[in-house]
């Protein structure tokens, strides 16, 4: 419960800070202050001090695993904040209704650290979306800005309806929200309890944007500003894979059949996404929109962790989650930066600004996951966890095979970077945002080459 | 802990050298690490006080198998480090006598290739020689996009770097499966071939692997990467792509691949080993119809790599030592080529065999030492190929005598190339050549020939290099 209040409390300070905030540093300290106190009341939730403490029905528990993951989520807020803290000016002057949808979308996320129910889950999810369709339109003088809105919104409600069937159909047959009832359903209506299933899992695909759902993906992610698809990338889909790992625990296989029948749709999601994503990225001119299409593709890496939810696959998830936003937040961070967000814009970067040059260089290698770098930890932890069937060995060899296309399109920066001249003038970057990229380029290499430091991270915070 | 300097000391040099913005050139540090390395590889190999050759420490542990950072310097290994640490020693000391001074970044990124290396021939930990597997190629990526010949070098470098990272990937699928179907006790080399000496059939595990080595060797048809990246790339680059980068194959081969699938490798290989024959007759071929000196070199190096690979499966002693110790002699004897060439292009404007004509006559001194390499390169008596070739060819025809037939074409098709490309550089009415003789540096007299004595000393008295291996 404390996560839930303390974000909604930040997201209800932040709707009134504009009025005495004038200042844009003001905001971004705040920011900063208010993520540090919803840590500090999830170390307390760890501790089992609550406020409001109360059974509420059973429609709420204290998950360590997905609070964990809210702590590391508002760590990836500070980070994200400081290393954005002049480009939330960028779409339009009202940072702290920006600031302040933020903070809401983070009670949705508290929210689904914290569902043990489904209609619990639902309110999460809708809360946790509604700010983002607001935050990709910010920039309301932009076409392409209003058209994200305009998608993401329909689409995001198709999806909602979508599970609303699916929880609809589920309760018919079990009689029941609570996860841990599901279980009980009534024979009698099997396939309308496993339609409902299937519909849960395809509107959380959408959410985390894999095929087939996942088509208002790069439209979405590429119109809206730079400094909004970084969060909704990073945060707003880690959180989903942590509703989607949640939630498909309650999935108990009661027959044979359905382990396979599950197995399948996991197997032809993932292969969908990965070529879909990866052939489209093949082709695209602009950066930010390659970038979109490998969030899709990365989001395909993250499904493996679904075949067999245990808590080596939940860390394995945690750490996917955490690599893989530390390198994002950096990539769309010199997409703001630079003049012209095809390749051609980053020729020649590494002789002018050679700080940025080096850190895009790692995040990317992270993102294709090649040794040293914590991307290739969290490829090889991602796919180990999928490995208990041994015939999941085809499905691998293809993902990794298929992953050689995502390296050509990664590299294209770097040659763009390092091998190509440029006329682009040098970014200047101020000594604290160099600091910021150098930390968060060092994380990667860290956890690249001793992993357990996330585990020594996170253990600070659970009671022994 | 006192292994781990020989793949640290470089590596962090080389990140130093890389990141630090200083325009002096800070091309000594890269000799004072190289010859540190070198001096200190020979102490612990050749030392009365046996020092323990192995180190073993706790990495980290996914899904309850753990992968440890465990080195040993050891047998094929202990040869290979002793190769890299050599040719680099040289090769640093070519760049100090030839007075060109690349840039820090350049010396660092060599650097960094440097401790990968010999990590990679140090690592008896799956994880661990995974990791330094793939940090070899990146900065050698950078080597060949920055300073690369203009034209082909982004082409030929994303060629090289997609198809070695597709070999890699399906390498990684391999270990994967190893770690967390197999379920090893550890990644280290001793676990992970209990369980699949335990296991009966591996044949798509075993490809997996064998693909991704052959690659790096390269293997016909897997090559075609190789000539193309030899030709763009910076002849020290090029230098150690072909001297130690193709070793690097070759030593996982049997360091990896023999080891952990030593059933399934005999039912294999009857077929494969015409394949490699045929690429072995068939790059010679080319190498003969070539005029571009860095390809003809190229596509030999093809061809010895897939005699060498061929005598590691004939399955007997003889075969495989003759292998371990051709490993070592192809690379000095291809660095001393490289290292040739690479002066003649700087002097004489060298591009192919007609570029220029009659150097003898001009400059004896080089002359005199490129015919040694090219006759090392043909395994003369008396060099050191000629014991390796001998040995392999020798095993090949127990073995199976087609093979030997096909080995042998291979040697005589290498005598050709290699005449053919001396004779049309070396001798004919000059041509292209300035009248005004110049001097040949001194302390180049001192690598080349510390390279043909090294080359005359194996070919003399190769026991040297055979009591190394057996240890």
């Amino acid at each position: 419960m404390n996560i839930i209040l303390t974000s909604a409390l930040s997201g209800i300070i932040f709707m009134f800070s504009g009025f005495v905030l004038k200042d844009k540093r003001h905001l971004n300290l705040l920011a900063v202050v208010l993520f540090g106190a919803m840590i500090i009341s999830a170390y307390f939730q760890l501790q089992g001090q609550e406020i409001l403490q109360g059974e509420y029905t059973n429609m709420l528990e204290n998950d360590p695993f997905r609070v964990l993951f809210f702590i590391l989520f508002c760590f990836i807020g500070i980070y994200y904040t400081l290393v954005n803290r002049k480009n939330f000016t960028k779409p339009g002057n009202k940072v702290s209704d920006y600031f302040a949808l933020i903070f809401i979308s983070f009670t949705g996320i508290a929210v689904l650290a914290s569902f043990n129910n489904l209609l619990l889950m639902f309110l999460g999810i809708e809360i946790l979306s509604i700010p983002m369709y607001a935050l990709a339109g910010a920039a309301k003088h932009k076409m392409k800005s209003t058209e994200a809105a305009v998608k993401y919104f329909l689409m995001g409600s198709f999806s909602t309806g979508i599970m609303l069937m699916g929880i609809a159909l589920i309760y018919g047959a079990s009689g029941s929200f609570l996860l841990d009832n599901l279980i009980n359903y009534s024979f009698d209506f099997q396939s309308i309890y496993y339609l409902g299933w299937v519909m849960l899992i395809l509107s959380l695909c959408f959410k985390v944007s894999v095929a087939p759902m996942h088509f208002w993906a790069p439209d979405v992610y590429d119109g809206t500003p730079t400094v909004f698809s970084s969060f909704m990338i990073t945060v707003v889909k880690g959180a989903s894979f942590m509703t989607f790992i949640s939630l498909l625990s309650a999935f108990k296989f009661d027959s044979e059949v359905v382990a396979t029948n599950y197995k399948f749709l996991l197997s032809f999601i993932i292969i969908l996404t990965l070529i879909l994503g990866n052939f489209s990225a093949l082709k695209q001119a602009s950066v930010k929109r390659m970038l979109a299409y490998s969030s899709v593709v990365q989001a395909g890496f993250m499904m493996f962790a679904l075949f067999n939810i245990n808590p080596e696959s939940k860390y394995a998830l945690v750490y996917y989650t955490v690599s893989y936003s530390l390198a994002s937040i950096v990539l769309f961070y010199v997409l703001t930066q630079v003049k012209n967000v095809n390749y051609k814009g980053f020729n020649g970067l590494a002789k002018r600004s050679p700080i940025l040059a080096f850190s895009t260089t790692i995040a990317l290698l992270s993102l294709a996951g090649i040794p040293f770098t914590s991307g290739f930890l969290a490829k090889f932890m991602i796919l180990s966890s999928a490995m208990e069937d041994p015939s999941n060995l085809i499905l691998v060899i293809v993902a990794l095979v298929l992953a050689v296309l995502s390296i050509y399109y990664y590299i294209k920066v770097v040659i763009a970077m390092y091998f190509h001249e440029g006329k682009n003038k040098g970014i200047k970057l101020n000594g604290f945002t160099q600091f910021l990229l150098i930390l968060g380029t060092s994380l990667t290499l860290a956890l690249g080459i001793y992993p357990d430091l996330l585990k020594m991270f996170l253990t600070a915070f659970v009671p022994n | 802990m006192l292994l781990s300097l020989l793949i640290l000391l470089p590596l962090v040099a080389g990140l130093i050298l890389t990141v630090i913005k200083n325009d002096k050139s800070l091309g000594f540090v890269g000799t004072a690490v190289s010859i540190y390395n070198f001096v200190y590889t020979l102490i612990l190999l050749f030392s009365q006080t046996p020092v323990d050759p192995t180190l073993s420490t706790p990495w980290f542990e996914i899904a309850g198998v753990p992968a440890t950072i465990t080195l040993s310097l050891t047998g094929l290994g202990a040869t290979m480090v002793l190769l890299t640490t050599l040719v680099y020693t040289l090769l640093f000391l070519y760049f100090y006598s030839i007075k060109k001074n690349y840039s820090n970044t350049f010396y660092g990124l060599l650097l960094i290739t440097y401790g990968g290396l010999n990590g990679v021939f140090l690592a008896h930990d799956l994880v661990l020689f995974y990791f330094f597997w793939e940090i070899v190629l990146i900065p050698i990526y950078f080597l060949i996009g920055i300073w690369g010949a203009k034209k082909t070098r982004i082409s030929a470098n994303t060629t090289f770097f997609l198809y070695t990272i597709l070999g890699s990937m399906l390498m990684l699928g391999g270990i994967i499966y190893i770690g967390f179907q197999l379920k090893p006790e550890s990644f280290k080399l001793e676990d992970v071939m209990k369980v699949t000496s335990s296991f009966g059939n591996l044949q798509t595990l075993a490809w997996l692997f064998l693909i991704a080595f052959a690659i790096k060797i390269p293997l016909f048809p897997l090559h075609t990467w190789q000539p193309a990246a030899y030709k763009t790339s910076p002849t020290p680059v090029t230098v150690v792509l072909s001297a130690l980068m193709a070793k690097m194959g070759l030593f996982a081969v049997v360091n990896w691949y023999i080891k952990l699938f030593p059933f399934t490798c005999k039912e294999m290989f009857d077929n494969l080993l015409y394949i490699v024959g045929f690429g072995l007759v068939y790059a010679s071929l080319i190498a003969l119809t070539t005029n571009d000196v860095k390809k003809i070199i190229a596509y030999s190096s093809i061809g010895h790599l897939a005699l060498i690979f061929m005598g590691l499966f004939t399955q007997s002693e003889l075969g495989t030592l003759g292998s371990y110790f051709q490993m070592f002699s192809h690379g000095m004897v291809v660095l001393g080529l490289w290292l040739t060439v690479d002066y003649m292009q700087r002097r004489y404007k060298l591009t192919d065999i007609k570029s220029i004509s009659g150097l003898a006559t001009v400059d004896p001194v080089i002359a005199v030492f490129f015919t040694f390499f090219c006759l090392a390169n043909v395994a003369l008596p008396l060099t050191s190929s000629f014991i390796g070739e001998f040995m392999m060819l020798n095993a090949l025809y127990t073995y199976n005598p087609i093979l030997c037939i096909i080995g042998c074409t291979g040697v005589i098709l290498s005598a050709a190339y290699t005449l053919r490309l001396s004779t049309s550089i070396l001798f004919g009415e000059r041509e292209n050549l300035a009248e005004k003789r110049k001097k040949f540096p001194k302390t180049l007299y001192l690598i080349f020939g510390m390279i043909s004595i090294i080359i005359l000393v194996l070919g003399i008295y190769p026991s040297i290099l055979f009591n190394l291996l057996q240890k």
